[in-house]
C-alpha cells in the first residue's frame, strides 16, 4: 500500500471512530438524562419533609414531595427533549418536540411544576367527585401485577429510583400515592377520550387538554409555602395554554 | 395445421398464466411488544401491535411492480394512560441495501376497524408503486413505535422495527 492509500485508511478509520464515540454518547446522554430525572424524582420522595402539605388544590394537599418531583421532571426534560431522537416518526413528532422544546425554554421549571401539580389535582379532584377514584385494592392490584410484569425487564430508570428510596420504601409507602393519582387521572382521561375520534389522535388529545385547563382554572390554588413555591397560578395557566397550542 | 395452431393459443396462454402467478405475491409480519414507561415515579407497561405487509405483481421480465403497502395496529388501552402516547409507522423498501421506497409516517390512509374500547390505532394502508428489479432480493423493514408526553414534557421515544423479504 502507497503513502496516498494508507493515509485515506487511517482517515476512513478516524472517521469510523469518531462516528461510533459521537453516536454512543448522544444514546448515552439521552439515557443520562433520563436517569438524572428519576434521580431527582427520588430524592424529591427521600426529602425528610416531602409529606409537608405545601399548597392545596379544591382543597386536595399537594406535597413537598409531589412539587419537588414535579419540579426534577420539569428541570430534565429539557435535556430528554434535545437529546432523544424523534426522527423514525415522522415529520409530526419533529415538530411537536421542537414546540415543545420552545415552550421549556420560555418557562421556569418552578412554573412548570406549579402547572403540573395545579393540573393534575384538579383533574384526580373531578375524577373524585365523578367515583372513578382508584380505590386502595385496586392500586394494591396494580401494584402486584406490574411487580410480577417486571421481572426480568430491564428499567433503568425504576431501577435508580429504588436503589435511592429502597424496595420496601418505594413500593409500600411512595408507589400507592403515585399510582392512586396516576390511575385515577388515567381512568378519568379513558372516559373523556371515548367520546373523541381518535383517528385524529391529535385533536382528542387536545379536547381532554382544553378540558384539564379549564378544570385548573376553576379551581382554588392554595399555596402554603411560598419559599418553595414562588410562581403564580396565572403563569401556570399561561403555560397550560401554550401547551395546548403544541 | 388447426390443432398446431390450438396448441401453440393453449401453451402461450397457458405460459401467461403460469408466468403471472410465479411472479405475483405477498410478504407479511406481525409483533407485539411492551414497553415500560417511566412517569411522575411510577411505571406503567405499554403493549404495541403492529402489523405489516406488502403485496407485487410482475410488471415485466426484469420488475416487480409493489403496489400495495400496510403497516398498522393498536397501542392497547392507549386512552387508560395518565401520559399522552403519539404512535407512529414507516415502511421502507430496500435492495441491495439501498433504500429505494418509503412509506412515511404522514401518508397512511387509515383502515376502518372496530377497536375495544381504549385502544390507539395508528398507521393503515397506501397504494403506491415502486417497480424492483426481480434479480436481486427486495426487503421490507418497518419501524413502528411511539413517543410519550406528559404535562412537563418528553417522557421518551418507544419502538421496534420488523424486517421481511418480499423476495
Amino acid at each position: 500500500m502507497d503513502m496516498t492509500g494508507r493515509r485515506w485508511g487511517l482517515l476512513l478509520t478516524l472517521a469510523a471512530i469518531m462516528g461510533v464515540v459521537f453516536f454512543a454518547v448522544r444514546g448515552y446522554t439521552a439515557e443520562y438524562a433520563k436517569l438524572k430525572r428519576a434521580e431527582g424524582i427520588a430524592m424529591a420522595y427521600k426529602n425528610a419533609d416531602a409529606d409537608n402539605i405545601v399548597a392545596k388544590v379544591e382543597g386536595e394537599p399537594i406535597t413537598k414531595g409531589e412539587f419537588l418531583a414535579a419540579y426534577a421532571s420539569a428541570q430534565s426534560s429539557k435535556e430528554v427533549l434535545e437529546q432523544e431522537e424523534v426522527g423514525q416518526f415522522g415529520q409530526g413528532a419533529r415538530e411537536r418536540k421542537d414546540k415543545m422544546l420552545n415552550l421549556l425554554q420560555k418557562y421556569s421549571p418552578d412554573t412548570i411544576a406549579l402547572a403540573k401539580v395545579l393540573v393534575d389535582t384538579a383533574v384526580y379532584h373531578e375524577a373524585t367527585k365523578r367515583g372513578l377514584a382508584k380505590t386502595e385494592e385496586e392500586v394494591n392490584n396494580y401494584i402486584k401485577t406490574t411487580r410480577e410484569a417486571l421481572k426480568g425487564a430491564r428499567v433503568p430508570e425504576l431501577e435508580r429510583t429504588i436503589e435511592i428510596l429502597g424496595e420496601d420504601y418505594y413500593w409500600n409507602n411512595v408507589a400507592p400515592k403515585i399510582y392512586r393519582k396516576l390511575l385515577t387521572i388515567g381512568a378519568f382521561k379513558g372516559e373523556i377520550l371515548r367520546n373523541q375520534n381518535l383517528g385524529n389522535l391529535t385533536e382528542a388529545y387536545r379536547a381532554w387538554a382544553d378540558y384539564k385547563y379549564e378544570l385548573a382554572k376553576q379551581a382554588h390554588l392554595e399555596v402554603i409555602d411560598r419559599t418553595l413555591i414562588s410562581s403564580t397560578k396565572q403563569e401556570a395557566l399561561s403555560y397550560l395554554q401554550e401547551l395546548n397550542n403544541i | 395445421m388447426k390443432k398446431y395452431l390450438l396448441v401453440s393459443v393453449l401453451s402461450l396462454v397457458l405460459l401467461i398464466l403460469l408466468t403471472g402467478v410465479a411472479f405475483a405475491g405477498s410478504a407479511s409480519s406481525r409483533d407485539q411488544s411492551t414497553y415500560w414507561i417511566y412517569c411522575d415515579g411510577g411505571i406503567f407497561g405499554v403493549t404495541i401491535n403492529n402489523e405489516a405487509a406488502e403485496y407485487w405483481v410482475q410488471y415485466d421480465s426484469s420488475y416487480n411492480l409493489v403496489y400495495y403497502h400496510c403497516s398498522g395496529g393498536v397501542v392497547k388501552n392507549g386512552e387508560y394512560y395518565p401520559f399522552d402516547i403519539y404512535p407512529g409507522t414507516a415502511t421502507y423498501l430496500e435492495s441491495n441495501g439501498t433504500t429505494v421506497g418509503t412509506i412515511a409516517d404522514y401518508e397512511w390512509d387509515p383502515v376502518p376497524i372496530i377497536l375495544p374500547p381504549g385502544d390507539i390505532p395508528y398507521g393503515g394502508e397506501k397504494y403506491k408503486d415502486y417497480y424492483l428489479s426481480i434479480n436481486v432480493p427486495a426487503e421490507a423493514r418497518v419501524f413502528y413505535g411511539f413517543a410519550a408526553y406528559s404535562d412537563a414534557g418528553l417522557l421518551g421515544t418507544y419502538g421496534d422495527y420488523n424486517s421481511f423479504l418480499l423476495w
